[in-house]
């Protein structure tokens, strides 16, 4: 940040994002609210991630960060809720349909919310939920009103639970193999920073509440890097996150190539890009290939290893 | 601005600069904090490299009317050291956060020092004689054989150079998990408060081992984390009342009368969001980087990122003035927060009750007259700085022509940020700290 005085610049394309206060119901700039709002995304986790401090990392900012990429997930998240979600029981046949139901259950089970594809299922239907006129516009997420409702009132597939409960004990034992010094840190904290000689006569109150601490954190199994909580609340976070979108762009391209389920006004085409560029974004920086917004994102199995290698060893 | 003929703006004048002229900064030298002691006379400053430099004024010189007293290194110490956490394998910093002065009761000058996780009560006393006369030890020091020893020697005590020395009195440590923001003397001059991103801490003074625990926020389950603490101050008058600000840009005052742990608050200060200028950032941009009591202890100052507020004690829904101090890089946050500026935490102080004075970008601070309601922009440069010259006031080009003299928003300098300065308690003396430079201003005395 020191440096000699230059001035940073930002790129081209961004720059036109600048100097305006988009907002979500803005009809003709809804792409470039939701540009701006993947840059953000896509800032936000760099920030997140590619930061390797020797000191700990400002508690603030990273609250601020992680708050970000929050209401960036929540907003991706009601958007999504309209987009016609379907279970796998509904399209049997289909080659990728095939790889969708091997697919789903990899990611699945790794989201910290089990029901998570019920939140996407939303119980409500469509004509009730709310919607910015312009998502119906331009971005129509929704398609035919039957394959909404077969959506909508699908359960979530019964095949997660099991597959969750292998996946956590798997879980648990990467868990050990990390060290978890959150009891650990309770009672070495006062011996941490050694030079004063009021050790013998520590308070208490925090030694026992480093203690209680260490428990509720080792309790909660999706929990993968519970040493890293008190460091960066962000580790957990990612994984929490990420997948969702992985989760939300898995569906979104066997919707893409579904034409049963592509409506005539071509909407998913345009939906696409939306989700694909986020996803194949914030992957970027985890895989060598070159990625273009126009590619269709097909996802395989390889890519799953590789992203679950990634998660789970950071 | 509030001047010597009643209603004349207060011109100012570069008075002095300390620090390194290179344009290399040394990251130690860079400066954290900057604080007037309570009569004026000493100025400390707080470096990353964990230092403390402490100027003393001149005494006014009867045949110089012209100005006041200079600024003159007075004592410099390494308050703090870099520690490491061997459990996390992370570094702590040594950087002072924040310097705040005891109030004079003896010879001997007090103030605490604080870095990220630890707090120092630093005794800086004076000796300027020493006792001679001895005749007890030869002169290589060793002692005399005491047989040989004939008379009775009482020693003199002999005016010497001046020596002024800094020792640690007090070692407050291990009471936060997170990093210390603010510290904050009560006053009843006998306990202080020490606030962190999720706690805050009361201590006494004369006790180490010991503190309590007055606020805590820290959830149950990290993950649900939201909100920090950003800043902690004690009330000027009630030793009773303290109020802490948060990342939300909400503020708590708090009554330690109410109940031990003080996490209800009795009063909540919070400025409903404009919905006009609602962006991606509304949130961190309202987050509070300084709060202030005016002298009086009526009114409270906020800064956030774009912003000075005044607050009423008695209003809790508003403030009652707001400031904008660069409302043009409201268009600018995406790359503010791309390159991290937007998380700059800018302080504030008060003159007395009615002058507030705050920092920006390009090395420029800001001045606001609650008065006149004029405000003022000002640079802290080498250039064009002649003692005894007045500063011309500088103004930023937000968008359209630019005229002569002003300076467009893209060719502000973001590394070149004021984030400290203070404000002498009894007279029209500033203190603004550049990255590694501190500049001190005063008013020109016809």
């Amino acid at each position: 940040m020191l440096g000699k005085g230059g001035k940073r610049k930002f790129d081209e394309h961004e720059d036109g994002l600048e100097g305006k206060v988009v907002s979500p119901t803005d009809g003709p700039s809804k792409v470039s609210y939701t540009l701006q709002r993947q840059t953000i995304f896509n800032i936000s986790l760099m920030k997140l991630y590619n930061h390797r401090p020797l000191t700990e990392p400002s508690l603030q900012k990273t609250v601020l960060i992680n708050n970000m990429l929050r209401r960036i997930q929540e907003e991706l998240k009601q958007e999504g809720s309209l987009r016609p979600v379907f279970v796998t029981a509904s399209q049997p046949a289909d080659p990728l349909g095939d790889n969708f139901r091997e697919a789903q259950p990899a990611f699945s089970h790794l989201a910290s919310q089990p029901l998570l594809p019920a939140d996407l299922v939303s119980t409500t239907p469509l004509e009730s939920c709310l919607t910015p006129a312009s998502l119906l516009e331009d971005d129509t997420f929704c398609t035919s009103p039957t394959v909404q409702h077969d959506g909508l009132t699908k359960p979530p597939p019964p095949a997660l639970q099991p597959v969750k409960d292998s996946f956590s004990s798997a879980l648990d034992e990467i868990e050990e193999l990390c060290p978890a010094p959150t009891s650990a840190e309770a009672v070495a904290a006062p011996a941490a920073t050694g030079d004063s000689k009021d050790h013998p006569s520590e308070p208490n109150v925090q030694k026992a509440e480093g203690l209680s601490e260490s428990r509720t954190a080792e309790s909660k199994l999706m929990d993968p890097l519970p040493s890293n909580f008190e460091i960066t609340t962000s580790t957990g976070f990612l994984t929490d996150l990420t997948l969702d979108d992985i989760l939300f762009a898995d569906i979104d391209t066997s919707m893409y190539d579904f034409d049963p389920c592509t409506s005539a006004t071509g909407g998913a085409s345009k939906m696409a890009p939306v989700s694909a560029d986020e996803l194949l974004k914030t992957l970027a920086p985890y895989s060598s290939q070159p990625v273009t917004p126009s590619q269709p994102f097909k996802m395989d199995l390889t890519e799953l290893d590789h992203i679950m290698e990634v998660l789970v060893g950071s | 601005f509030v001047g010597a003929g009643g209603g004349n703006d207060i011109q100012w004048c570069f008075s002095q600069v300390k620090g390194a002229v290179d344009d290399d900064v040394a990251e130690a030298d860079i400066i954290s904090t900057v604080e007037f002691n309570h009569s004026g006379e000493l100025l400390a400053t707080g470096d990353k490299g964990g230092r403390v430099v402490i100027f003393q004024q001149e005494q006014e010189n009867k045949t110089q009317s012209h100005s006041r007293g200079e600024y003159n290194v007075y004592s410099t110490f390494q308050s703090h050291e870099p520690e490491f956490d061997y459990l996390k394998s992370l570094e702590i910093e040594e950087k002072i956060n924040k310097i705040r002065w005891l109030p004079q009761k003896n010879a001997a000058q007090f103030l605490l020092s604080t870095n990220d996780k630890t707090i120092k009560l630093w005794k800086i006393s004076e000796r300027d004689k020493r006792p001679e006369g001895y005749n007890l030890k030869e002169e290589d020091g060793r002692y005399r054989d005491p047989t040989t020893v004939t008379t009775l020697r009482v020693p003199v005590f002999r005016p010497m150079d001046l020596m002024v020395e800094a020792s640690p009195r007090r070692i407050f440590a291990n009471a936060h998990t997170y990093h210390i923001n603010s510290i904050s003397i009560n006053s009843d001059y006998e306990t202080y408060l020490s606030a962190d991103d999720l706690r805050i801490n009361l201590w006494h003074l004369e006790i180490t081992d010991r503190s309590f625990n007055i606020v805590d926020i820290k959830p149950a389950n990290m993950e649900e984390l939201t909100e920090v603490i950003t800043a902690a101050e004690f009330h000027p008058n009630s030793c009773n009342t303290f109020v802490y600000s948060s990342s939300k840009g909400t503020i708590r005052l708090c009554d330690m009368r109410a109940s031990a742990l003080c996490d209800r608050h009795s009063k909540l200060f919070e400025e409903p969001e404009d919905p006009s200028n609602r962006s991606f950032f509304s949130e961190i941009i309202s987050s509070i980087s300084d709060v202030k009591f005016s002298h009086s202890g009526r009114y409270m100052m906020t800064r956030d990122y774009l912003s000075v507020k005044i607050w009423d004690l008695n209003m809790e829904n508003r403030p009652v003035e707001t400031y904008q101090v660069h409302e043009y890089l409201r268009s600018k946050l995406c790359s503010l927060y791309e390159n991290d500026c937007i998380f700059d935490k800018f302080e504030c102080c008060w003159n007395g009750s009615d002058i507030v004075m705050t920092g920006s970008y390009n090395n420029f601070f800001r001045m606001f007259d609650r008065n006149t309601k004029r405000d003022i922009t000002l640079e802290a440069s080498r250039e064009n700085n002649k003692p005894r010259t007045v500063l011309k006031p500088r103004k930023v080009c937000a968008s359209g022509k630019r005229k002569k003299d002003e300076i467009s928003v893209d060719s502000l300098d973001f590394n070149k940020k004021i984030l400290h300065t203070a404000w002498h308690p009894k007279e029209n003396i500033i203190a603004v700290a550049t990255t590694n430079n501190l500049y001190i201003f005063q008013d020109k005395m016809n």
